[in-house]
């Protein structure tokens, strides 16, 4: 059984870099644009990992991971933010807020995979 | 009080999501039993937490001075327990798969 | 944070430098075109675009960042040999090249986006990067694999048995509320290699009444047979670091091995920590934390453990190993003291100190003058010793601002390379002479000349590729830029091996246009010379290529804004050499002092032939015969109307042009002067004839006189002479 991946980005054509990449390496893919629309999407479907960006309209990665932790559905779940090398402090409040691994931006699909592939089997 | 052995069959998932209630229940099964066999054909999604609670389990029976044996084995839970080093942990004849 | 203004050096710095990888880049671009197999190239081309987008990470230009960021990923995949260098790849890599170029000149101006158009043009070059990209990554390739391959390369003799890796885990409490699943994590370690034994922890495992299933208590030890190094093993544990103690020992047969690694090393500089890591004896992480310890201990003990010391005690690295890393900082340390390095100054500051010198010149030419009128033997002695060594210094200050013409050259590869396919034709650049050396300015100043040239070269000079082979040449045209020093100048030649110039045709043009009389007797050469008169165009055709707005007579004019001059060699069927004549530099000469009543001259003395003594009577002529040589004579005094009538004994300075020679009449010459050139102001720089102004040592003023410009003036009045 193929495991999803849920990738939540405001960015398409990066959320499309990443999916492809997911897909080309057996995973399932959901997308979502921020935060909330992820919430929405995910409702009772738990996914097996959450990539998402921290900056995003609507609702940023750091509100969306402590509303994820919160969830009893989906509080166990592992997600790994897009952090950039600037946001070193978003970084440290993401990891509080429960997302503890990351993906610096820019990334190669190659290293986006590996950080999958540590989090979750494919 | 039945003294006699129980089977339980165990649902698809194994996991951190499934350990807390899985955690009451097989308590209450082994206060109910001396001979607790778990049928593990069902279980579809199995992670380190989930292996974590039938080690407790196991470690519990011994405690309680209970019989405890897996059965029919998922692929998924073979692939996992030998990729923690626990074939031999339960003793249990998973070398005979309940189905390819 | 940075001070604003320390911020814009930075930057400043940092554009430039993002110019010359820019530059480094689209040539090794085009060098791996020629030679796909050129390992060297490609890795010059991943290093100048990783540069470039590190460089642009540090000021924030997300553009670029993310931009080069594809294009780097694209150059990885041919540098790990997954993809091919096809032209279509290289067509495509190009392209994305001057994307960043136009991003780079962008943030040059200060506007820091992009237009519109160019944004779409970009974004389009990017979908295709990323599309190159996918047809290698779609198949999932295992790119660990790929990539412990590559390391497995770097340390031969590590594949077979005995490379087992003994890493030993223990999961913190909250390793599954953060989501993390140790199964996952071995499951990932065992891509790297063979798990040969793996031993869970179960013993601290609780009963299931004490149990509290969402906190961890696994602990595992694991042997793993792996050439993976041993950054990629760390790696696997990057993200539970903070939930579990992770302690891996290294296969202790390899010990030997990466001591001769690091013997083996290039002598670069490298800091131990950045040997030890580089040949895989301890990953970045562990130094760092390493370096922690380090700084941690300084706060409580007095004494600092080496770093050595702790990386020792801390991760099992052997003593051995460490021992030869040491050796090898040491080695690589002398290597740097003997190395020369570059030292990067800002231009406007070599141009101050070159103005200084300048005016140092003129002050030793002045303690001359002063030395010579008081007589004191040792006082001239002295004051000539010290001309001596300004002169020195002069040359020094001045070879600053030499910089090899290659880089200059090697840009019209590209030139060549667009062109010639432009036009369908198959072209070849060489390039000879491309570390002759040449003031800065020149080669600032020389680019739009050139590549106007070496456009028209294979435009109109290089034959199609039927006709060239009906003419019994090689289909394939070539254009050579070569650059020599000769005497006093420096000469950059423009070739092709075409079907050379067309005397007739542009004779017939010079008529149609007026520019020449219909019965004029013109020689070869100076019916050439009318393809530099303005608004001549000879083109049949006129092509995208011409019609560009800049004529030959412009490419005259800047290289004469240069003092340099220009001539045409052609060979009807065999081809145009175009010669620049460039002085070596612009802003010092040696100069000829002559004088004229109280006017003086300065005439730059690399175009003094000799000096003779005037035979008045033969002045009307205009003309003086010297060793059976007619000689044309200038006659400043009309020239500039100088007062007075000519000296009782008056001299000719016989000057040297690049085409021709002419006589000077001077009433008096006062020998070889340093001279520093000081432009004339806009008010007169229109003047012709007159390249600047110099001040001599005595304080008086005297004009520099350009040569060849006074010929020209010459010459063509005693042309409209013969005409009228």
């Amino acid at each position: 059984m193929a495991k999803t991946v849920m990738v939540v980005d405001d960015s398409i054509s990066l959320r499309q870099v990443v999916s492809i990449a997911l897909r080309g390496a057996g995973y399932a893919v959901v997308e979502a644009c921020d935060g909330s629309d992820a919430l929405k999407k995910l409702g009772s479907q738990r996914v097996n990992l959450v990539i998402s960006d921290v900056n995003m309209p609507n609702m940023d990665g750091i509100s969306f991971v402590k509303a994820l932790k919160q969830d009893p559905q989906h509080r166990f779940t592992p997600v790994i933010m897009l952090t950039t090398e600037a946001e070193a402090a978003k970084k440290a409040e993401g990891q509080a807020a429960g997302a503890k691994a990351w993906v610096v931006k820019p990334f190669q699909p190659a290293q986006m995979l590996d950080a999958v592939k540590k989090l979750i089997a494919a | 009080m039945n003294a006699g052995q129980r089977t339980v069959a165990m649902g698809d998932s194994l996991t951190i999501y499934a350990v807390a209630e899985l955690r009451n229940k097989l308590l209450q099964e082994l206060a109910t039993c001396r001979d607790l066999v778990l049928d593990m054909d069902a279980v579809a999604e199995v992670d380190a937490a989930g292996l974590q609670l039938l080690v407790a389990l196991k470690h519990q029976a011994l405690f309680d001075g209970c019989e405890l044996s897996l059965v029919n084995h998922s692929a998924e839970l073979r692939q996992a327990l030998e990729l923690f080093g626990l074939n031999s942990f339960f003793g249990d004849p998973q070398l005979i798969p309940a189905k390819e | 944070m940075y001070a604003n203004d320390e911020l814009d050096s930075l930057l400043k710095v940092l554009l430039q430098e993002c110019i010359e990888l820019h530059q480094q880049l689209e040539s090794g671009l085009l060098q791996l075109e020629q030679n796909p197999g050129d390992q060297e190239a490609v890795n010059s081309i991943f290093r100048a675009v990783h540069t470039i987008k590190g460089s642009a990470g540090l000021f924030d230009f997300a553009a670029i960042v993310t931009f080069t960021h594809v294009v780097e990923s694209v150059l990885a995949d041919v540098r790990d040999q997954k993809q091919a260098p096809d032209s279509d790849l290289i067509g495509l890599l190009l392209a994305a090249c001057d994307v960043i170029g136009v991003m780079i000149d962008r943030l040059i101006a200060g506007r820091g986006s992009l237009s519109e158009e160019e944004q779409r043009n970009a974004a389009t070059i990017e979908i295709w990067l990323q599309h190159r990209l996918q047809d290698t990554r779609e198949p999932a390739a295992p790119a660990v694999a790929a990539t412990a391959q590559a390391e497995a390369e770097v340390l031969p003799g590590r594949a077979g048995s005995g490379k087992v890796w003994h890493i030993s885990l223990r999961f913190g409490a909250d390793t599954f509320r953060s989501g993390f699943d140790p199964l996952s994590i071995l499951g990932y370690v065992a891509t790297l290699g063979k798990l040969v034994n793996v031993t869970s922890l179960t013993e601290q495992i609780e009963p299931l009444a004490q149990l509290d299933p969402e906190s961890c208590s696994w602990g595992l030890e694991l042997d793993l047979d792996s050439d993976a190094s041993r950054e990629q093993i760390v790696g696997a544990f990057e993200f539970v670091r903070d939930d579990c103690k992770v302690t891996i020992l290294p296969p202790s047969c390899q010990l030997q091995q990466y001591v001769e690694f690091i013997r083996s090393m290039p002598n670069q500089e490298l800091r131990l920590g950045e040997i030890l890591v580089a040949s895989g004896v301890l990953s970045q992480v562990e130094l760092d934390e390493a370096l922690h310890t380090q700084s941690g201990d300084a706060e409580i003990a007095d004494a600092r453990k080496p770093l050595g010391e702790i990386v020792r005690e801390h991760a099992h690295v052997d003593g051995s190993v460490i021992d030869a890393a040491l050796v090898k900082q040491n080695q690589a340390k002398v290597a740097r003291q003997r190395e020369s390095s570059h030292v990067k100054v800002q231009s406007e500051k070599l141009d101050a100190l070159i103005d200084l010198v300048g005016e140092l010149v003129i002050a030793s030419a002045g303690a001359n003058v002063v030395a010579t009128q008081h007589g004191a033997a040792q006082m001239i002695e002295a004051a000539s010793r010290i001309s001596e060594l300004v002169e020195n210094i002069r040359d020094s200050a001045l070879h600053l601002r030499m910089v090899e013409i290659g880089e200059t050259f090697n840009r019209f590869n590209r030139v060549v390379r667009d062109v010639s396919k432009e036009l369908g034709k198959d072209i070849e650049l060489q390039i000879g002479g491309a570390e002759t050396e040449l003031d800065k300015t020149f080669v600032e100043k020389i680019g739009d000349p050139l590549t106007h040239l070496v456009r028209n070269a294979i435009d109109h000079g290089i034959e199609p590729a039927e006709a060239r082979l009906a003419a019994g040449k090689p289909a394939k045209g070539m254009v050579r830029l070569n650059a020599c020093h000769d005497g006093p100048h420096i000469v950059i030649e423009i070739s092709d091996d075409g079907a050379g110039l067309k005397t007739e045709r542009i004779l017939a043009k010079a008529v149609e246009k007026g520019l020449v009389a219909a019965n004029a007797n013109l020689s070869q050469r100076e019916i050439h010379q009318l393809i530099f008169e303005p608004g001549f165009s000879t083109a049949d055709q006129v092509t995208s290529l011409s019609g560009r707005g800049v004529g030959m007579d412009v490419v005259k004019s800047s290289i004469e804004a240069l003092r340099g001059a220009i001539e045409i060699d052609s060979r009807q069927g065999e081809g145009t050499t175009f010669r620049i004549y460039l002085p070596l530099t612009l802003a010092i000469i040696d100069g000829f002092l002559i004088s004229l009543a109280n006017s003086f001259f300065v005439i730059p003395l690399d175009t003094v032939v000799e000096c003779v003594e005037f035979p008045a009577q033969q002045f009307d002529s205009g003309y003086l015969k010297l060793r059976g040589e007619v000689l044309p004579l200038l006659d400043l005094r009309s020239m500039f109307d100088i007062p007075g009538s000519r000296a009782r004994r008056s001299s000719v300075v016989v000057v040297r042009t690049v085409t021709t020679k002419v006589g000077v009449i001077v009433d008096a010459l006062h020998g070889e002067q340093q001279t520093v050139i000081k432009p004339l102001g806009r008010l007169f720089g229109g003047l012709r004839g007159i390249s600047g102004s110099t001040i001599l040592g005595t304080g008086e003023v005297a004009l520099i006189l350009d040569v060849a410009a006074l010929v020209a003036d010459q010459t063509r009045r005693s042309r409209e002479g013969e005409a009228a």
